[in-house]
């Protein structure tokens, strides 16, 4: 049986609309990435009933839950859903056990139910505070208890809304750990949306990128954050260095593009005509500098550095290279700043890495 | 000369809480979809329920008193139904108080709810809880201090109305004479004392009822009304 969720669905009123297909296999987190107002949070509640597309279909675990062509359309109450909103709703006349044992209701007896619920305030390290109110929590603990209750309607699909934006940094990074501890122990699909690219990037299985109510792309985290599919979706991915291209040569496992007078050399199978205008792509982390007196390496390009910025243990440095329009941004480890002599208004040598270069063509959105 | 018979206090306080208890009632669902409520007439319906708020009280009671008629419809269909005339009857007088002080009960109810976070109710449902399941654990127990509000202010306005009552209610010994015509009649008799008397009573109960409602709305930190 799949245990995962399939839904391409339509939805055209509110503010946003949404036209999408998504699909999430059980177990592990699928992240749902996008600038604000994407759509996202009107995507997560398409997917829990509380919005009711205009069309298509929504099938988790093989169960149709929404389907308009047949006028299958199930009430949140009827999905086994469990969703953490962003603000985490937790009802404050209950303390954080009878928040969870809501979850319980009807399925069992109010001892049962509040059994229970500890339990799954336990798996979310909340012992000994089950007896606290919602204003007598932290950012953190109340997030905890909403993860903690919507584990306990033991859901079929588990939905986050940005389940970390309303947290410090700190409590943020410890909070995400156990997440993903968690989540490796459910069976059912998990679906987070969140804008932030970072948390995608260290939850997300699966991730998607969103823009303007549909998914540009979806795919393992390295392909979507490597290669994705478009310039537009490397731009909301942040990929920074997305250069202007001309194919020179191309055998179906390695091309060559000429940008700025300088060849580069990248390994795809994506076929691409000679002459061709495309984008080349590549993250700062993967622009890798060169010793001022080491050997050529493969795409070299040589520049002068024009800003320095120091991103605790990181250093992120912007240059120019010779003849070139655009910047080349460039990301590496603060301890190798004396063995490469990385100074502004130096000179600089850089190698844009060959396995990592990506080729792309424009897409059909222009942001 | 002082108060001696202390009828009308029994009518008033009679007349509160049957009002009272019938607004609360009614208002619960009707503030709950005025909250809630995306329809196109709303600002309508808004409009007709603080209606109370702003007309004087006489041009209430005179239509009323025009529809409690024996020849008017609903006048005749609770002649018919109950053997009684609808004015001037202790009946009458509850259907006018409703009508009366039904912005007191719906508005500090209709805030709290709106106030209420959505997420709170979606919440319950995604948790499997049925609307009303929700609306029983989830809406009313985060509104308690605005019921509270809406009951006690409903409940002191209406043991403070006047021009209503002696429209639809006249001015009946034991029947329909409440607190506010008993002062009226005593003026008028110039019994100065037991006039002193009643409005005294009147001034101090409604100076400690909003002296609760205010009380109760700092320690929340909120307004609930005015």
């Amino acid at each position: 049986m799949d245990v995962g969720i399939a839904a391409r669905v339509e939805y055209s009123r509110g503010p946003r609309a949404v036209s999408l297909a998504l699909s999430a296999a059980g177990g592990g987190i699928s992240v749902v990435v996008g600038p604000s107002g994407s759509g996202k949070s009107t995507l997560l509640r398409i997917l829990a009933g509380l919005l009711t597309p205009d069309k298509g279909y929504i099938q988790v675990r093989d169960q149709p839950w929404f389907d308009h062509s047949k006028g299958i359309d199930l009430a949140p109450q009827q999905r086994r859903v469990g969703m953490v909103f962003q603000d985490y709703a937790l009802f404050p006349n209950m303390s954080a056990l009878d928040n969870v044992a809501f979850a319980r209701r009807g399925r069992e007896d109010r001892r049962q139910a509040r059994k229970a619920a500890a339990r799954f305030l336990a798996k979310v390290h909340m012992e000994g505070l089950q007896d606290r109110y919602p204003r007598e929590l932290s950012g953190g603990q109340k997030q905890r208890v909403a993860v903690a209750r919507a584990l306990a309607r033991e859901p079929d699909l588990l939905l986050l809304d940005e389940p970390f934006s309303a947290v410090d940094q700190v409590v943020r990074r410890k909070l995400r750990e156990e997440l993903l501890e968690l989540s490796a122990s459910l069976q059912c699909a998990v679906i987070l949306v969140t804008h932030d690219l970072q948390e995608a990037a260290m939850l997300g299985q699966q991730v998607g990128v969103m823009h303007r109510g549909s998914l540009l792309q979806m795919g393992a985290r390295e392909e979507i954050f490597y290669r994705p599919a478009d310039v537009m979706a490397a731009r909301l991915l942040d990929m920074r260095n997305i250069l202007p291209a001309e194919v020179v040569s191309a055998d179906g496992r390695e091309t060559v593009v000429r940008w700025a007078g300088t060849l580069l050399s990248a390994y795809t199978t994506q076929r691409f005509q000679v002459g061709e205008r495309i984008w080349a792509g590549i993250r700062p982390e993967h622009v890798l500098v060169v010793r001022r007196d080491g050997p050529r390496r493969p795409n070299e390009v040589s520049g002068t550095v024009s800003r320095m910025l120091f991103l605790g243990g990181q250093v992120q440095v912007s240059f120019q290279p010779d003849g070139a329009e655009e910047e080349v941004s460039l990301e590496f480890s603060e301890h190798l700043l004396p063995r490469f002599q990385v100074e502004t208004g130096k000179p600089l040598r850089a190698s844009l890495w060959r396995e990592r270069l990506h080729l792309m063509r424009q897409g059909t959105d222009e942001a | 000369m002082t108060v001696s018979d202390f009828t009308p206090l029994w009518i008033s306080l009679q007349l509160a809480s049957v009002t009272t208890g019938i607004l609360l009632l009614l208002a619960l669902p009707f503030a709950y979809w005025l909250a809630h409520t995306r329809s196109r007439m709303r600002p309508l319906v808004e409009a007709l329920t603080a209606l109370p708020l702003v007309l004087p009280p006489t041009v209430l009671g005179f239509y009323l008193l025009v529809a409690f008629g024996s020849q008017s419809p609903l006048g005749k269909g609770w002649q018919s139904v109950f053997g009684g005339p609808l004015a001037f009857s202790f009946e009458g007088l509850v259907l006018a108080s409703c009508l009366y002080s039904f912005p007191f009960a719906v508005l500090p109810l209709r805030s709290a709810i709106a106030q209420m976070e959505p997420e709170l109710l979606e919440a319950a449902w995604t948790l499997g809880a049925s609307k009303l399941a929700a609306f029983f654990h989830v809406v009313l127990p985060n509104i308690r201090y605005s019921l509270v509000t809406a009951a006690v202010l409903a409940f002191a306005h209406t043991i403070g109305e006047f021009g209503v009552v002696l429209m639809v209610g006249g001015n009946i010994p034991g029947r329909t004479q409440v607190i506010s015509i008993a002062i009226y009649d005593h003026v008028e008799a110039l019994e100065y004392g037991a006039a002193h008397g009643w409005s005294a009573l009147l001034l101090v109960f409604s100076f400690l009822v909003l002296l609760a409602v205010y009380a109760m709305d700092r320690r929340r930190g909120q307004r609930s009304w005015m």
